[in-house]
C-alpha cells in the first residue's frame, strides 16, 4: 500500500508553539510539561474533550520519572477528602488522588449495592378502589421506610419471615361521608389516602393463618429486638444514627407521612397488609437508598498564554463574564486591565462559554477549560431511609467486603 | 496454561469490581497483562486475565490487589468520618458567631 505509507511519512512536526520566544528552556522540558499536562486533566474543547483516559498501567510515565505503581502509603499521602455540604437528606464532598476506577465502584455500589428495607410483599383483603390491586402494590413498593437495614437479616426464599428478617405494616381505610340533618350531601371522609394510613405491627402479621401461610412468625416485639440490637451496638460504640430529629430509632414508620397513595369516593375501601424486607438495588431500584448520586470532575479556567489583556480581554469578558450582573468569577485588575480569574473553577453559567470561546480561531492558547482528573466532587442525595453520609460509609464497607469475599475464595 | 496466567471468574460481580480489579493489577509492576470483561450482559458474572512478569504467581498478584481495595476503602472510611466530624465542628463554630441565631446545621459559613 505505497499511498498508504507515503502518508503515513509526514514531515517531523515543528517545535510546539511559543518555544522561538523562549528559545533558551529546553523542549525536552516542554514536551514533559505538555505530557503532565495532559496526564492530569481532561481538556475541554468545544467540539471534543481530549486526553479523556487514564493509563493505568505501572511503568506509564516512566520516562518522565514518574513511577505509576500503587502503594498504599503514597495513596495516604496523596488523598484527600473534605465534606462542603451535609444536611439531612445530601451530602457533597470532594475527594482527591483517587482513580475513577474506584471513585466509580463507589457510586455504583450508593446505587445498587446498598441495602435497605423495601415492601416486597402485599396481602390484599379488600380492594374495591379504582387502582388495580398489582399496581397499588407497585406502588407501596417505592415508599421509603425508615428502618436501620443494618439490624435486619435477609430473607432467602423458604425463610420464616420472622422480627428479624420482615416488617409489617397493615392499612386498613374507607371512604365515606359525613352525616347530615338538612338532605345535602356530606364531606368525604378518607377520600385521599396517605403514608400515614400504613400501621406499623410490631408482633407481626395480623392476618389468619391457613393451612399453607403462616403469614409471619415473630418470637418477640419487633420494637424490643430493635432496642436489643440498638443497645448492643452502642456498646461496640457504633454511634446511633437514627436518633437524629428527635425520632425514637426503636420505631419503624414511612419516612414521609404525607405520600398520596390513592383517592377513593365514598363506600370505597382498602385492607391490605404489606410486608417488608431487605434487599439492594441491582434487584429492584425501590432497594436504592440514593435519590441518585453522581460525581463530577473538578474544572478549571485556565489562560495558557498568560493573562488576557487589551482587546482580548474585552472579548472575553463579553463572551463568558457579563452576562449577568451578579457574575464575579471573573475581574479585571491592575493598569493593563487584564482579566483575572476570581472563581478558577468557573459556574455552572460560565464554564460552558469559556468551552465555546476556546474554539473560535485563535482562542485555543489564549482560553482553556481544563478537567482534573483524579479530583471529584461527589454528590449523595438520599430517599430519607439512612442519613447519607452513613450510606456512603455502608458503600465503602460493602466494596471492602465484596474484596474479602474474592480473596477467601481464591 | 502456568501459575503465572490466570483467568477468574467472579459470580454474581460485575463492571464494579471488574473494573476495580483491573485498575488494581494494572498499577502492579509485576503484571504484564490485566483485563476484564463482562461475558454476556444478562449473566452476572466477569471474566479477570491476569498474565504475571513471572515474578509471582497470578493468584498472589489477585490477592495483592484485592488487599490494596482494601486498604483503600480502610482509609477512604477513616477520612471521610474525620472530614464529617471537621465538617460539623467548623458549623458549630459558624453558629455561635451567627449573631442572629437562626443558621441551621447544615448552614454553610
Amino acid at each position: 500500500m505505497p499511498p498508504k505509507r507515503a502518508a503515513a511519512k509526514k514531515p517531523p512536526a515543528g517545535p510546539p508553539k511559543g518555544s522561538a520566544a523562549s528559545a533558551k528552556k529546553d523542549p525536552l522540558d516542554e514536551i514533559a510539561a505538555t505530557i503532565q499536562k495532559q496526564k492530569a486533566f481532561v481538556t475541554c474543547a468545544s467540539d471534543e474533550n481530549k486526553h479523556v483516559n487514564e493509563h493505568a498501567y505501572s511503568g506509564a510515565y516512566a520516562a518522565l520519572g514518574i513511577d505509576s505503581a500503587f502503594t498504599a502509603e503514597k495513596f495516604r499521602d496523596e488523598f484527600k477528602l473534605e465534606v462542603t455540604h451535609l444536611d439531612d437528606e445530601k451530602v457533597e464532598f470532594e475527594m482527591q488522588g483517587l482513580s475513577p476506577a474506584i471513585a466509580n465502584a463507589f457510586r455504583r455500589i450508593l446505587i445498587a449495592e446498598v441495602p435497605t428495607m423495601a415492601i416486597e410483599k402485599v396481602f390484599m383483603v379488600n380492594n374495591t378502589s379504582v387502582i388495580q390491586d398489582e399496581v397499588f402494590a407497585h406502588r407501596l413498593g417505592l415508599i421509603p421506610i425508615r428502618a436501620d437495614p443494618r439490624l435486619f437479616d435477609l430473607r432467602g426464599e423458604g425463610d420464616t419471615p420472622t422480627e428479624k428478617n420482615t416488617i409489617v405494616f397493615k392499612m386498613c381505610v374507607k371512604c365515606t361521608r359525613e352525616k347530615t340533618t338538612d338532605g345535602t350531601k356530606g364531606a368525604l371522609i378518607n377520600d385521599k389516602v396517605y403514608t400515614d394510613s400504613l400501621v406499623w405491627l410490631p408482633n407481626g402479621s395480623e392476618l389468619p393463618p391457613d393451612e399453607e401461610t403462616k403469614f409471619t412468625q415473630f418470637s418477640c416485639d419487633q420494637g424490643e429486638y430493635l432496642k436489643k440490637r440498638n443497645k448492643e451496638s452502642k456498646e461496640l460504640g457504633e454511634k446511633e444514627y437514627f436518633n437524629r430529629n428527635g425520632k425514637d430509632p426503636n420505631v419503624i414508620s414511612t419516612v414521609h407521612d404525607d405520600i398520596l397513595l390513592v383517592k377513593m369516593v365514598a363506600g370505597q375501601e382498602i385492607e391490605l397488609e404489606a410486608h417488608c424486607t431487605k434487599g439492594d438495588g441491582k434487584e429492584h431500584a425501590k432497594w436504592s437508598p440514593v435519590g441518585t448520586t453522581w460525581y463530577r470532575m473538578v474544572p478549571q479556567v485556565t489562560f495558557p498564554s498568560g493573562p488576557l489583556t487589551g482587546e482580548d480581554a474585552d472579548v472575553f469578558m463579553r463572551e463568558c463574564a457579563d452576562f449577568d450582573d451578579a457574575h464575579a468569577c471573573y475581574e479585571r485588575v491592575g493598569s493593563d486591565r487584564r482579566v483575572v480569574a476570581k472563581n478558577e473553577r468557573g459556574c455552572e453559567f460560565c464554564v460552558e462559554r469559556v468551552r465555546a470561546l476556546s474554539g473560535e480561531p485563535g482562542w485555543e492558547e489564549k482560553v482553556q477549560l481544563l478537567k482534573k482528573k483524579d479530583h471529584f466532587i461527589f454528590t449523595v442525595e438520599s430517599t430519607g431511609q439512612m442519613p447519607p453520609e452513613l450510606i456512603f460509609k455502608e458503600a465503602v464497607n460493602v466494596l471492602a467486603s465484596k474484596c474479602q469475599s474474592v480473596l477467601s475464595a481464591l | 496454561m502456568s501459575v503465572y496466567e490466570k483467568t477468574f471468574t467472579l459470580k454474581d460481580e460485575d463492571h464494579t469490581m471488574g473494573n476495580a480489579i483491573r485498575y488494581m493489577l494494572n498499577k502492579n509492576p509485576q503484571v504484564a497483562l490485566a483485563g476484564y470483561s463482562v461475558p454476556h450482559p444478562m449473566e452476572r458474572s466477569v471474566n479477570v486475565r491476569v498474565q504475571t512478569t513471572g515474578e509471582v504467581t497470578a493468584t498472589a498478584a489477585m490477592r495483592d490487589a484485592l488487599l490494596d481495595i482494601i486498604s483503600v476503602c480502610d482509609h477512604v472510611h477513616d477520612t471521610f468520618d474525620l472530614a464529617i466530624e471537621e465538617h460539623g465542628e467548623k458549623n458549630a463554630t459558624a453558629m455561635e458567631t451567627d449573631v442572629a441565631g437562626k443558621g441551621g446545621g447544615s448552614k454553610k459559613k
